[in-house]
């Protein structure tokens, strides 16, 4: 009786493994195909892994460990970092459980290279992984945090680029927030996130009458005129909106705005109307060759002075405005001069018709002479 | 007049060619006489083949910098119009020199057609005159694509479709003419055969043909077939100089129109061709204009047929109307034929012309759809800004 | 032609008639001779265009030229001449050379091409298209690709 029982204890056994093998296929087959297909289920599943912090700490044992990373030309300091971060701050000081860890924005059994276009860290995929929890509303109440700040990202300029054109370097939340570190960041460090691709703005920023009150922390330097999240691309129609956020009752500052805005928005129209009007010559077949050149260097002038005005000083912008406007006059001159040419095809018409008009009647009058001849 | 030669040359061509044959034969054409009633209507046969000569010559000279590639196509036209000294004059000569050919051509049908001139012995002139027509038209399709910009390109593409219509064969037959699926540099390539070799020599062939049929023939008269009366050498009028001199003074007022159409209205130099942008309102040349539109009120095939009936008529036309009469005030039934198919290809050409276009009317915008019918547009006319 | 004493009778309408056709006619071929003679030193489709003497230029020294309607630039390297279509792949401002960095540099968003036009700084997401260098006794001239 007791043999029976011992060997239906080891075929109950066998038969679990078993039955855990077929049932967990899809594990086994995940992992496989994973960064981690070299190692063991046990390499990770040795512990009971019943909260957050084992997690974190269990994927740190190898992850931590120089000597293993090595080989594989991976940082080490990740789960340092995490701790620096917003959500290891609550993890590891407040054990909340609702925070990301490694996994849930790596994946499980199914962790990737970031470099792969179908992992969650990659950079098309980052939005959705984080929008995982910071589009849900309930969840972020609870820490009375905005909900909608995915959605917003979405209908930016940056996500155009990201999710549209497929520019893999436009920039995610996390080009922002950080990813292991992950914090919001502050006024100060706004510039240095946004400078980091936009240099040259944040270089003439730096000289703008704005650059000592953001020191002073009461302006946000970028984020002030431009917005955050759902960034769009900048216009001239930003002066609109922007400058009356503070400067409402400030008819002095109101009118170096104007006077900006409207220099830039003088050589924008200005170069416009040159383009088209060599366009239409050109479609007419007028030789512009040396205009298209002159037309290229104003449109440097007119970008440059898009970037400019980050310094708001007419000082630096006028100068370039008054080139470009020179250009420009330049370019219509020649166009001008074209047509002018033009006009004097027409009025040589004129002695053309004469003379045609001198050969019908020398024919004429031949044939009619002709004609008498004939008949006497 | 006859060719007066240094007498030793004259001796010298005369032991080794048949210099007194020649110069009889070209004395008898110079001074063929001509009937007396040969007016100004009768000159714009010689306007066709004078324009000919000029779309010859001028053809010549495009061809000195013309290099038929998609890469240098336009360009090469570019560097015409604005490096080539009179280049944009030559190509302007070019150009609407073909728009007067093929209406001159046209003037010339319509008087033989009226003048009942094509009837018994001269149908066989007639059947060529249609041939010269056809090869006419078909330069200027050809012509079109050569300059390689946006409209050159995409009338073409619209011009070649239409031949997929045809059953059967019509696919392949695009496919040929296209020198692939859709228009492209094999294109350019294939047209530019046809329109600088194939063309000029057969349409110089038909010509030759329809002037010796015309001078063998002599011109006709209003009188009935049979009853016409032998030319009486003196009243006819001789081919040179009176009837050269006349021609001259209308040559004097199609060169000043012709002058007059290249500087006032330049031909454009447009946009290079780009496959990928379909510009707006794309239409045919104007002598396409009413076979176009009149295409667009029947499916696919049947409109092909439809659109050729005209044509076929106008090649058997001398072996329907065979009634001896020959003016117009004596023929009513096939002059209202005449003067019916006249208008409705004035009024189809119009209505294409019109087609997908917005017009203002009494202060009231009106878009006009495919198929020629105006629809009054609401207030969403104001431009939308960016 | 009745009488021989008419024949030979040149009048005024015959000399008008023969000097006004002979006008036509000179009307006809001299736009005709000038449309052949070439305009320029090279046909219509030459994309090729002469920068100077390589005496000109210095090691480091750069030029701007317009081949086809569109600016150029040619810096001498000491490891050769290199041209690049002076146009910025971000917004399409003309690029200049920056002598302090050694690179081709971009006045709007400071953005940086190194001497194989490649970017290196700044917001360029492509390189500059580069342009073919012939040298042909001692001429330097470039040609668009």
């Amino acid at each position: 009786m007791q043999r029976l029982s011992q060997r239906w204890r080891n075929v109950i056994i066998a038969g679990t493994i078993f039955l855990t093998g077929l049932v967990r296929a899809d594990v086994t087959n995940e992992v496989a195909a994973s960064v981690h297909a070299e190692l063991k289920c046990a390499s990770c599943h040795a512990g009971k892994l019943e909260s957050k912090r084992a997690i974190a700490e269990m994927c740190a044992s190898c992850h931590s460990d120089v000597r293993r990373m090595n080989p594989y030309g991976l940082p080490t300091d990740q789960l340092a970092r995490y701790k620096t971060s917003k959500h290891g701050e609550q993890l590891f000081e407040h054990n909340d459980q609702n925070v990301a860890v490694c996994t849930d924005c790596h994946g499980t059994h199914d962790i990737l290279k970031v470099k792969s276009p179908q992992s969650r860290a990659f950079p098309t995929n980052i939005p959705a992984t984080c929008g995982r929890c910071h589009s849900d509303a309930k969840l972020m109440s609870q820490y009375k945090l905005p909900s909608d700040v995915v959605d917003k990202y979405k209908t930016s300029h940056h996500a155009h680029l990201l999710l549209e054109k497929g520019d893999l370097s436009a920039p995610t939340c996390i080009t922002c927030h950080g990813n292991h570190g992950a914090t919001p960041p502050g006024t100060a460090e706004v510039g240095q996130v946004c400078g980091k691709c936009h240099v040259r703005q944040r270089e003439l920023f730096a000289k703008s009458p704005h650059a000592e009150v953001a020191t002073a922390g009461a302006f946000n330097e970028c984020v002030s005129c431009h917005g955050n999240h759902a960034i769009q691309k900048a216009s001239v129609e930003l002066y609109a909106k922007a400058c009356t956020e503070c400067h409402a009752n400030d008819p002095k500052q109101l009118k170096v705005r104007d006077a900006v805005s409207g220099l830039i928005r003088q050589a924008q129209a200005d170069y416009r109307h040159a383009e088209e009007t060599v366009h239409a010559a050109t479609i007419r077949g007028l030789a512009t060759d040396d205009d298209q050149v002159l037309l290229q260097d104003a449109k440097t002038q007119v970008t440059q002075l898009e970037v400019l005005q980050h310094t708001l000083t007419m000082a630096q912008l006028e100068p370039v405005a008054q080139h470009s406007g020179e250009t420009v006059a330049q370019v219509l001159t020649d166009v001008r001069h074209m047509e002018r040419f033009e006009l004097l095809k027409h009025k040589a018409l004129w002695p053309v018709w004469a003379f045609l008009v001198m050969m019908a009647i020398i024919f004429w009058a031949k044939h009619r002479q002709l004609e008498k001849q004939d008949k006497p | 007049m006859s060719l007066k030669l240094p007498n030793k040359i004259q001796n010298w061509l005369s032991q080794r060619l048949p210099v007194e044959t020649a110069e009889q034969f070209i004395d008898e054409q110079t001074h063929k006489p001509m009937p007396e009633a040969t007016g100004f209507l009768h000159t714009f046969g010689s306007l066709s083949l004078f324009l000919f000569i000029n779309q010859v010559v001028t053809g010549i000279l495009l061809m000195v910098y013309y290099r038929p590639t998609t890469n240098t196509a336009f360009e090469s036209i570019r560097f015409i119009m604005t490096k080539a000294h009179f280049g944009w004059f030559i190509r302007g000569l070019h150009a609407w020199g073909a728009t007067l050919m093929i209406l001159c051509v046209l003037i010339h049908m319509i008087r033989t057609f009226f003048m009942g001139a094509f009837k018994k012995p001269r149908e066989l002139t007639w059947v060529l005159g249609v041939a010269i027509f056809g090869c006419t038209v078909t330069f200027g399709f050809t012509g079109y694509l050569l300059p390689w910009n946006q409209l050159s390109y995409w009338a073409t593409t619209v011009g070649t479709e239409i031949t997929g219509a045809i059953p059967f064969v019509g696919p392949y037959l695009r496919t040929l003419l296209r020198g692939g699926e859709s228009i492209s540099g094999e294109t350019l390539a294939r047209f530019f055969v046809l329109h600088v070799v194939v063309l000029p020599w057969a349409l110089t062939a038909l010509i030759a043909t329809h002037l010796f049929l015309m001078r063998v023939q002599g011109l006709a008269t209003m009188e009935k077939v049979g009853e016409e009366k032998h030319i009486d050498e003196h009243d006819a009028v001789p081919f040179f100089p009176h009837h050269v001199l006349k021609e001259g003074v209308i040559l004097c007022g199609l060169l000043a129109t012709l002058i007059t159409l290249i500087v006032v209205w330049p031909v454009e130099l447009g946009e290079k061709a780009n496959p990928l942008v379909t510009p707006e309102g794309i239409k045919p040349e104007w002598y396409f204009l009413s076979t176009y539109q009149l295409l667009k009120y029947f499916p696919k095939t049947i409109g092909l047929f439809v659109s050729l009936i005209p044509q076929v008529l106008l090649l058997i036309w001398p072996f329907l109307d065979r009634t001896p009469e020959r003016h117009p005030k004596k023929r009513p039934i096939s002059v209202t034929i005449g003067v019916v198919a006249l208008l409705l290809a004035i009024v189809f050409g119009f209505v294409g012309y019109m087609s997908e276009s917005t017009i203002t009317w009494r202060g009231q915008r009106y878009e006009i759809d495919v198929r020629g019918v105006p629809h009054h547009s609401e207030t969403k006319a104001a431009p939308h800004s960016n | 032609m009745k009488t021989s004493e008419k024949i030979s009778r040149r009048t005024f309408l015959d000399w008008l008639l023969m000097g006004g056709l002979l006008a036509w006619g000179t009307a006809f071929v001299a736009p005709v001779i000038t449309y052949v003679w070439p305009s320029q030193k090279r046909g219509p489709n030459s994309q090729t265009v002469s920068v100077g003497k390589v005496d000109d230029f210095t090691e480091w020294q750069h030029k701007m030229v317009a081949l086809d309607n569109k600016p150029v630039i040619v810096v001498r390297t000491p490891q050769g001449f290199r041209a690049y279509l002076a146009i910025c792949t971000h917004l399409g401002c003309i690029v200049g050379w920056d002598a302090g960095r050694r690179q081709i540099a971009c006045p709007c968003h400071a953005g940086f091409f190194d001497l194989n036009g490649r970017p290196v700084a700044g917001p360029p997401p492509r390189p500059l298209a580069e342009q073919t260098v012939v040298v042909v006794n001692n001429e330097v001239m470039v040609k668009s690709t």
